[in-house]
């Protein structure tokens, strides 16, 4: 080969390589791109303006394949979208967060018992109607640990649940639980046919088995690679309720970057995706309208450690105060979340707002203060001592994240080792005790079922909750939310709950990251789905249709 | 395959000096060149790590993204951490992967063609057909499966490389070695009662060599290329480890966010010491089976 | 030849499941904690309590009726997995295919016929595309058509049969591109080859029109290694369309296969492998009986290096 086209194709390969390259890589003047409102609801909508053209199909994206349609199966964010679709509860949360009559109206006659009326007329998409033996064992499902269902302990005070008339259900419980209207309004009240659910017995919620519901769209198919298909249900009970759209198809898509591409080219046409670093590119499209709302979902760090560094709380105060939250609000949600003050977010404030509100913006923000961090950490005296993330690379945001905690370790002295598993695995880490072992904590985008930072603060600060993976364990806070529990005066629970976000915020059973909020995306010809975290729970796809 | 690819029609060139520097210059301008590339490729993954300006390791989430700036010559990638840092610490397990598994093939494809082309016969039909039959499984699919069952990781991915190349190499080699069987010198060493595994690994080996560093030079370039697949599958060197293959992978989205370079640049680095690699294992190998002409 | 390799493959596709650390429970479930119910449900289905050989052949019996087995990560057939997404695969390596054909023997000829400008552009840029791994083209190909220039979209599959053309464009370029570096420059070597031969010299010499010896002559004889190697590298495609369709997010065999392994889904992993591993013989005995169809002396199985 002569010199000559040597250097002449070397040269060409440079150029070629400097002009694909030119113009990359941000300026390090760029500052985060938003420095994290603390306002929680400048700017923020509940709703978009409802749909006026019929669809024939849209596809919604999840950020993994729908796992199972079995609302006691349900706890993350596939499954809930693929179930608050079709299947309806006995109560109803409001885009708002307030909490509504669904299937149902309560009425409670006594602090200790729930009258439950069943609307007339509500029938299953085989035409039953909806009967009180079919809430009986719905909710008795939920309940029973053979079942091997997710809810079981909200329903920890429950004594017993009757048929007490041809609609009416009566729960009787042991001691008054006020929170219990709020997950009945959630996955744990979405009331299945009990016939139907019998007969496919382990299958139920299955691709073999289906399901069997109330909603406004019916399950059509459900196949690996195509997703979960609903169509509308032209016998839904609900007459005012005409959906425009056709079809809705639910499809896992993990890559976030596929996610981009698909929305920006219309091949899906809406989504709640959360946790993208290059939103401003969807914002800034034609194709695309972002829209957001307020956030009920918690961005944070789990420990799960019962020894080790992270079991003193000092250490843990010192993670906290050496995490760089900027860097994730600008890094990960490309400016779509809140610096927090509470494990909280605070829209999450579905009652007593005022009581709220005022405690709230009364508490500290976690903000970074590196002085403070390395002072805690010595006196804890833990320098050179490793620490174990779980982690999944495949997730960017979660990769990303445990980044902001390795650099926040090392600031503090601490040593880290990551133990990394694939996308579809990384659930295991909250269903696995050994899944979990040797892990010091892994992060969370996580929520309760209803509107109130009691339902997620129960879970993860009371002994036995089923988020409590480090036996965390204090006395003054298990008092504060039992008896909150115990408070029928919406404000007067607000106060107490208030206190145990407070006390939350000091000993960190978790570390709170960032407070995202709600982001719904949408294609930019079409409208109408609810922009609040309602979604998971209560039909949102209601009003979704063509833009006139 | 490379024995047609190796085929040219350049005029026929003197007669090749000894020695392996002789060798070396023998090979031309463009081989010289590919041979500096590959002495700088390994001294990096020698020293890599102790090279580096930055800390490869420490992500900075605050300086993600962020272009060429002051001392940071290639810019920081999608966690904040100096990319050229973190190509020069991730020659190491770029290179040393595929060293493991050329020695691994080269070893156990020798041995193989050796003792087929010696024993003939029986022997020989058996490995060839053995040989045949290990071909329906290309590299990568050997080191997926292993991945699923040992768990991913960079040893599970070189022994499967390794097994999956073998019957490549005996092909090649056995041919040679049967050349070299017949040749008149064997046969006296025989008369004279020489053993089988003397002649064989003084003798017929040692002959070979020519065409065995070709052959090796050329399968590092293959096994780079199939291991740093494997890593941007996420089924190799796990992250977040410093890799070149890796590195491909965790940056990919910034380049649909407008931020090409951490990818590129790995990429760039990869095909780099790949081209080094095939020019110099061609031309190794023209002048082995020139030797023979 | 063709069975043996087959079984074999087959053989230690099965047998891997025995290499897995920990018992072949464990190893099915992935290492998940599953309910004693699912667990007794993998024994029976893999008849785990019999002989090494009979669990193999009960296997083995399964497949070839098309029963793979259930992903334990999607509780699905793993068949029905797999036929979902063979198309993609399939698409995106004929769509290569096609690409290494025409271009890669395309250049090869012309090189080959018109030394000069052509031969050296030919001879650089297969020099430095055959080093480029496919996913180093894949971000190339992202950067400079999708994002720079926007022709094409980056990832996906797409919906219909237009948009799947546009979106399997750069992912076929890319699973082409080192392939295609090969061909050419084989093409090349056996056309000169053939052009050089003393008795297309005399026939040129006599005044035969030089195209219909080229048609006639040097591109039959130069047919044997190009239908070689060519077979070979098309072959070869099936294993590493599992990277392009990573790298574009595709929803392919491939790309499942690697997530399956990641999440150590033994039952699709040995599912898709054993597709895989069946298509790749499949295409290589193809050649092989190209290979003796174009060269009569050639017995059949006995295809020279």
């Amino acid at each position: 080969m002569s010199p000559r086209w040597r250097t002449s194709a070397t040269a060409a390969v440079l150029a070629a390589c400097a002009l694909l390259a030119a113009g990359c890589g941000r300026s390090a003047g760029s500052a985060a791109t938003s420095a994290g409102q603390i306002s929680p609801t400048k700017g923020l909508v509940t709703s978009t303006a409802a749909g006026t053209k019929a669809m024939s199909s849209v596809t919604w994206a999840v950020y993994r394949p729908v796992n199972s349609l079995d609302p006691i199966f349900a706890f993350d964010y596939p499954e809930n979208t693929a179930i608050s679709l079709m299947c309806e509860s006995l109560l109803l949360q409001e885009p708002s967060g307030s909490i509504q009559p669904g299937l149902a109206t309560v009425s409670t006659p006594t602090p200790t018992s729930m009258v439950f009326t069943l609307r007339p007329g509500v029938t299953f998409w085989d035409g039953h109607a909806v009967t009180p033996a079919d809430v009986v064992y719905s909710l008795q499902r939920q309940m029973n640990p053979a079942f091997g269902g997710f809810y079981g302990q909200v329903f920890d005070r429950v004594k017993s649940i009757t048929a007490t008339g041809t609609n009416q259900v009566t729960i009787s419980l042991k001691q008054p639980d006020y929170w219990l209207e709020g997950e009945l309004s959630s996955m744990p009240g979405i009331i299945v046919e009990k016939s139907y659910a019998q007969q496919q017995g382990k299958n139920y919620g299955t691709p073999g088995g289906g399901i069997m519901c109330t909603g406004p769209y019916e399950l059509k198919s459900w196949t690996a690679g195509a997703g979960v298909t609903a169509v509308v249900n032209p016998h839904y009970w609900n007459t005012s309720v005409k959906p425009l759209v056709k079809q809705i198809v639910i499809k896992g898509v993990p890559s976030a970057a596929s996610f981009t591409s698909g929305m920006l080219t219309g091949a899906i046409q809406g989504s709640y995706y959360f946790g993208l670093s290059n939103l401003k590119q969807l914002e800034s499209s034609s194709s695309v309208k972002v829209y957001q709302g307020p956030g009920e979902m918690t961005d944070a760090f789990i420990v799960s450690a019962t020894s080790g560094p992270l079991a003193n709380v000092k250490v843990r105060q010192a993670l906290s105060l050496a995490l760089d939250r900027q860097a994730i609000i600008s890094n990960v949600y490309d400016g779509a979340a809140l610096m927090p003050r509470w494990l909280a977010n605070p829209g999450t404030f579905g009652y007593g707002k005022s009581a709220f509100d005022a405690a709230y913006d009364s508490s500290p923000i976690l903000s970074q203060d590196l002085t403070a961090a390395k002072k805690l950490a010595k006196e804890a005296g833990v320098a050179g001592q490793t620490i174990t993330i779980g982690t999944s690379s495949e997730i960017a945001s979660i990769s990303a994240e445990t980044g902001a905690y390795q650099q926040a370790a090392e600031a503090i002295g601490l040593k880290v080792v990551l133990k990394s598993v694939s996308a579809a695995d990384f659930i295991n880490f909250f269903t696995s005790a050994q899944a979990r072992q040797g892990v010091d904590g892994f992060l969370t985008v996580n929520y309760g079922d209803y509107a109130d930072p009691a339902a997620l603060l129960a879970t993860v600060a009371l002994p036995g909750g089923d988020q409590n993976y480090d036996k965390f364990s204090n006395p003054q806070m298990t008092t504060l939310l039992n008896q909150a529990r115990s408070t029928a005066n919406p404000d007067q629970r607000a106060q107490l709950v208030a206190k145990a976000e407070e006390l939350a915020g000091k000993l960190l059973p978790w570390i709170p990251n960032v407070q995202p909020t709600n982001v719904l995306m949408l294609s930019s010809n079409i409208t109408g789905a609810t922009a609040s975290f309602s979604y998971m729970f209560a039909p949102w796809a209601d009003d979704l249709g063509g833009k006139g | 395959m490379s024995a047609v690819i190796g085929v040219s029609t350049r005029p026929a060139r003197p007669p090749a000096r000894s020695g392996a520097l002789g060798l070396l210059r023998s090979t031309g301008a463009a081989g010289i060149a590919s041979a500096v590339v590959i002495a700088v490729a390994t001294v990096l993954a020698a020293f890599g790590p102790l090279l580096a300006p930055y800390n490869p390791d420490l992500p900075s989430l605050g300086l993600a993204w962020i272009g060429p700036s002051g001392g940071h010559l290639l810019g920081y990638d999608f966690e904040g951490r100096d990319v050229l840092s973190r190509l020069l610490a991730g020659a190491q397990s770029s290179m040393v992967g595929p060293l493991a598994v050329v020695i691994g093939a080269m070893v156990l494809g020798t041995l193989i063609a050796v003792v087929a082309a010696w024993r003939q016969g029986l022997t020989d039909t058996v490995a060839s057909s053995g040989l045949d039959i290990l071909f329906a499984f290309p590299g990568i699919l050997l080191a997926v499966l292993a991945a699923a069952v040992f768990g991913a990781g960079l040893t599970a991915a070189a022994t499967a490389l390794a097994i999956a190349y073998m019957p490549y190499v005996a092909r090649v080699l056995r041919g040679a070695a049967l050349r070299e069987r017949g040749q008149p010198y064997v046969a006296a060493l025989e008369v004279q009662g020489a053993s089988g595994t003397s002649i064989c690994l003084r003798h017929i080996v040692p002959n070979m060599l020519p065409l065995i560093v070709a052959q090796a030079t050329i399968l590092f370039g293959w096994a780079m290329v199939d291991l740093a697949a494997i890593s941007f599958l996420g089924l190799g060197v796990q992250p977040p480890a410093p890799n070149w293959g890796v590195m491909i992978s965790e940056n990919q989205p910034g380049i649909l966010q407008g931020y090409p370079m951490p990818s590129l640049a790995a990429g760039l680095c990869i095909v780099g010491v790949v081209i080094a690699f095939n020019v110099l294992g061609e031309r190794l190998f023209e002048r082995a089976q020139a030797a023979h002409r | 030849m063709l069975v043996a390799s087959l079984l074999i493959a087959s053989f230690v596709i099965f047998g891997a499941l025995y290499l897995a650390p920990g018992n072949p429970i464990t190893a099915l479930s992935g290492g998940r904690a599953l309910p004693p119910a699912s667990l007794h449900v993998l024994e029976l289905r893999y008849h785990l309590n019999q002989p090494f050989l009979a669990q193999y052949w009960y296997w083995l019996d399964n497949a070839l009726h098309g029963n793979l087995g259930i992903s334990i990560t999607l509780q699905q057939n793993v068949s029905a997995v797999i036929a979902a997404r063979m198309w993609t695969t399939g698409g995106l390596v004929l769509y290569a295919a096609l690409i290494i054909l025409v271009v890669g023997i395309g250049s090869g000829v012309i090189a080959a016929l018109r030394p000069g400008w052509a031969d050296t552009s030919v001879l650089v840029s297969t020099a430095i595309t055959a080093a480029v791994p496919s996913f180093v083209a894949a971000i190339v190909l992202i950067l400079l058509f999708s994002v720079k220039l926007g022709w094409f979209p980056a990832l996906g599959n797409g919906t219909d049969l237009w948009s799947n053309v546009r979106h399997f464009t750069l992912p076929a370029i890319a699973l082409a591109v080192s392939s295609l570096a090969i061909v050419a420059r084989v093409t090349r070597a056996a056309v000169r080859e053939e052009a050089d031969r003393e008795h297309v010299q005399t026939a040129i010499s006599r005044g035969i029109p030089p195209r219909q010896l080229i048609r006639r002559h040097v591109l039959r004889n130069a047919a044997i290694p190009i239908a070689t190697v060519s077979g070979i590298t098309i072959a070869s495609l099936i294993a590493v369309a599992a990277v392009v369709e990573t790298a574009f997010s595709m929803n392919g065999l491939g790309a499942y296969l690697v997530q399956s392994a990641e999440s150590k889904d033994l039952a699709v992993v040995q599912g898709i492998s054993l597709v895989l591993v069946t298509a790749f013989v499949l295409i290589n005995a193809l050649v092989d009986v190209l290979y003796a169809a174009l060269d009569p002396r050639v017995a059949l199985g006995s295809r020279a290096q």
